[in-house]
């Protein structure tokens, strides 16, 4: 899996490209750990070229996401695809984090 | 019947999915049902090779599937530590997500039956039963 980075603002785009399992959540979690590190607090999570995403990656999601809450950031997720919407709802993570279509949506919404 | 031996640490875990993803498709599973095998197979090896066999690289698998009528059976065969399904609390589903505890759940959720056969001498025998058709 590859991890892209980029920073709009005070919003940073994680985009994940491949599948997402234990064999790829190491990097995963490094990557977020870094962001955390560097004070980051507001972030969207690029999900439009990940097909596959396990309970693996939903861990990693929910570990950034609570410990961004702490500050009162937040994560939020855009371009969902149709394969990964169904973990997403089965573990009603729809309800905890913010979805949005694209990216550009998805940075918009810490501005309003 | 379809049969699939792997060995090692964590680095199965995508091989056995792609492989349940094209068994299941050549059994005629549909797009939904051969994706609902593809994480059933991915949460049950991350089971198998962080609990049963605690990360150690030599993990056993041996992974069987078949069709019957209109149902595909898969089995996963494991020879490390016993997994007790009864010791796996249900994920917290309301309000701050946990990290972690969802695999078990999905398993149950994507499949119409999941059976464990936990009377085997040496290790567990997982049964994930899904009708081909969404």
């Amino acid at each position: 899996m590859h991890i892209e980075t980029v920073k709009i603002d005070d919003v940073v785009v994680v985009a994940l490209h491949g599948d997402v399992d234990t064999t790829t959540t190491p990097d995963l979690h490094a990557a977020f750990d870094d962001l955390v590190a560097r004070g980051e607090r507001n972030y969207v999570i690029d999900l439009s070229q990940v097909a596959f995403m396990d309970s693996s990656g939903l861990a990693a999601l929910a570990r950034l996401y609570k410990r961004i809450r702490i500050g009162y950031g937040d994560v939020r997720l855009c371009s969902v695809q149709p394969e990964m919407l169904r973990i997403i709802e089965l573990t009603r993570f729809d309800r905890v984090f913010e979805m949005y279509d694209d990216r550009l949506a998805a940075v918009a919404s810490f501005w309003r | 019947m379809h049969r699939l031996e792997v060995h090692g640490g964590s680095e199965i875990v995508p091989r056995v999915r792609t492989w349940a993803t094209t068994v299941a498709t050549e059994l005629g599973a549909e797009p939904q049902a051969a994706a609902d095998f593809a994480l059933a197979i991915s949460e049950a090896c991350t089971n198998i090779v962080h609990h049963a066999y605690f990360d150690r690289p030599g993990s056993r698998l041996i992974l069987t599937a078949e069709r019957n009528g209109e149902t595909i059976i898969m089995r996963m065969r494991d020879f490390g530590d016993k997994f007790d399904p009864a010791h796996v609390p249900p994920p917290k589903l309301e309000g701050e997500p946990t990290v972690g505890g969802y695999g078990v759940y999905l398993m149950h959720q994507v499949m119409d039956d999941v059976q464990y056969i936990t009377d085997h001498a040496i290790g567990t025998e997982l049964i994930l039963i899904r009708r081909r058709t969404n």
